[in-house]
């Protein structure tokens, strides 16, 4: 009986020790992150430049890879919109034809800059969707370019193209650096 | 005596036995408590990013016919009161009570390790029927996922000239408004083109703009926000604009008195004890609102109008 007992006792010893590693919870959810506005003009500079291959295979959903870009980039108030959100934002995005979608954006409107990254059903709508992207990288162009004319550069330079099933729109302080990001996520 | 002896040796057999009982039991609770400590409580989406999730819009639109009254009411000064580090909690829990007093927001410091004002709780059902109209600082009601989109008519870079002629989605703010026929049309313009436009031509441009609103929407309020306030840092690369605002706020709630409109003070809500804007609503430029500071706003809009 004694030794029933000690044995368990250093059993529940050992249980202890385990109980004391706990790990976080996988963070699902958005990240905020509140940057320092740019003042420094990039020397980037030139059109918005489009590219497209059809080798995007990935199992990486667009919420995965705009976090691994928005952990490398700051966005001054970064919010990050779904879905749906992206939906919203982007002009002509047809609900059926996404799979899923995540857009990091200046919550606080007093920026350009965006970061999306839409998976679409087909290879075709995400080749289509570009256009829309474009689009938006101009319109948000000419609503900067008179309100942060220091911050355009972001617009200038950005990158917009599709991957596969994904399309992206890349508005950031370092573009390049951005789709290096997302392309090594294919 | 070997009994007596046996009997003993069992007796302690015994006692060790129970004391070592305890010993686990002990040591089970505190393996328990560990657990029930370590585990976080189950997080809410932090970030409102679902613009379609945070608002509903439920119900008909309901019409009042009363008058509008003149309100002026000028906010308390906020305190700021720095509280131990905790997340940041932007979507807020529904059990906090309402905020009744700007002073009540004290400030807290987010993962970021930035202060921020608490995010206080306001009923998103209260402005299902009204309309906001404004510029950048305006946008961030929809991009933080304070209100519907569908409720807000904002444009980075839109004046009270600019307001009147611009197109959202195709439409302008008259013709918008005319399909929504708002309770309570929220309008806070003016940080966009004081700097260009003067006090009394942004003030013209703006009574034209009330007069489309009232044509397309004849029954709803009007509620004009004074134009916030900007940080000190701002002020200095901006010499001068603290004063304009001053002025231009002062012009606008003597509009108000005499155009019968409500006057919602919004500059001071904002203020610091120095008269800057505080530290825990303003972003990082100075001018625009952190996600908590629509919370703030709109829980005061709703103690005013309410």
């Amino acid at each position: 009986m004694k030794k029933v007992s000690i044995i368990a006792v250093l059993t529940v010893c050992a249980m202890l020790l385990t109980a004391c590693g706990g790990t976080k919870p996988a963070d699902t959810t958005a990240n905020t992150t509140s940057g320092t506005t740019s003042t420094t003009a990039s020397t980037t500079a030139g059109e918005s430049s489009d590219t497209t291959s059809a080798d995007g295979v990935t199992s990486t959903t667009p919420a995965e890879m705009t976090k691994a870009i928005m952990a490398e980039i700051s966005i001054m108030a970064a919010v990050e919109k779904g879905t749906e959100g992206t939906i919203d934002l982007i002009s002509g995005l047809e609900a059926d034809k996404i799979k899923s979608a995540s857009l990091y954006l200046c919550g606080a409107g007093a920026m350009p800059d965006e970061v999306a990254v839409i998976e679409f059903n087909s290879t075709e709508d995400a080749t289509a969707a570009v256009s829309l992207l474009k689009a938006r990288v101009d319109e948000l162009t000419e609503e900067f370019k008179n309100y942060t004319p220091d911050e355009v550069y972001k617009l200038e330079g950005a990158k917009t193209g599709s991957n596969g099933n994904y399309a992206y729109l890349l508005a950031c302080e370092d573009n390049d650096k951005a789709l290096s990001i997302l392309n090594g996520m294919f | 005596m070997k009994l007596a002896r046996r009997k003993k040796a069992n007796t302690l057999s015994l006692a060790i036995v129970v004391l070592n009982l305890c010993i686990i039991a002990v040591i089970v609770l505190i393996c328990i408590l560990i657990f029930v400590f370590m585990t976080k409580p189950p997080e809410s989406s932090d970030i409102p990013t679902q613009t379609t999730t945070a608002a509903t819009k439920e119900g008909e639109t309901a019409q009042t016919t009363t008058a509008p009254e003149v309100t002026t009411t000028p906010a308390s000064m906020t305190k700021i009161s720095t509280t131990t580090p905790v997340p940041n909690t932007e979507i807020t829990d529904k059990t906090t009570a309402p905020v009744t007093e700007a002073s009540d927001i004290s400030a807290q410091t987010d993962e970021n390790g930035d202060e921020t004002a608490q995010a206080v709780d306001y009923n998103e059902k209260f402005f299902k029927d009204d309309f906001f109209i404004g510029d950048s600082i305006t946008t961030g009601l929809y991009l933080y996922g304070k209100l519907d989109e569908s409720l807000v008519f904002a444009k980075t870079g839109l004046n009270t000239l600019t307001a009147q002629t611009e197109k959202i989605d195709g439409k302008t703010v008259q013709e918008t408004i005319a399909d929504a026929q708002p309770k309570h049309t929220y309008i806070m313009l003016g940080a966009n083109g004081m700097a260009f436009m003067g006090n009394t031509y942004m003030l013209n441009m703006l009574k034209d703009l009330l007069a489309q609103i009232k044509e397309a929407a004849p029954d709803t309020k009007i509620v004009l926000l004074a134009v916030s306030p900007v940080t000190v840092e701002y002020e200095a690369a901006n010499p001068g604009i603290t004063d304009t605002i001053k002025e231009y706020n002062a012009s606008l709630r003597a509009m108000c008195e005499s155009e019968k409109y409500t006057y919602i003070d919004v500059y001071n809500l904002l203020l610091d004890n120095d008269g800057h804007f505080a530290a825990k609503y303003a972003e990082a430029d100075g001018l625009h609102f952190k996600g908590n500071t629509y919370n703030a706003l709109l829980a005061y809009i709703e103690k005013q109008i309410g």
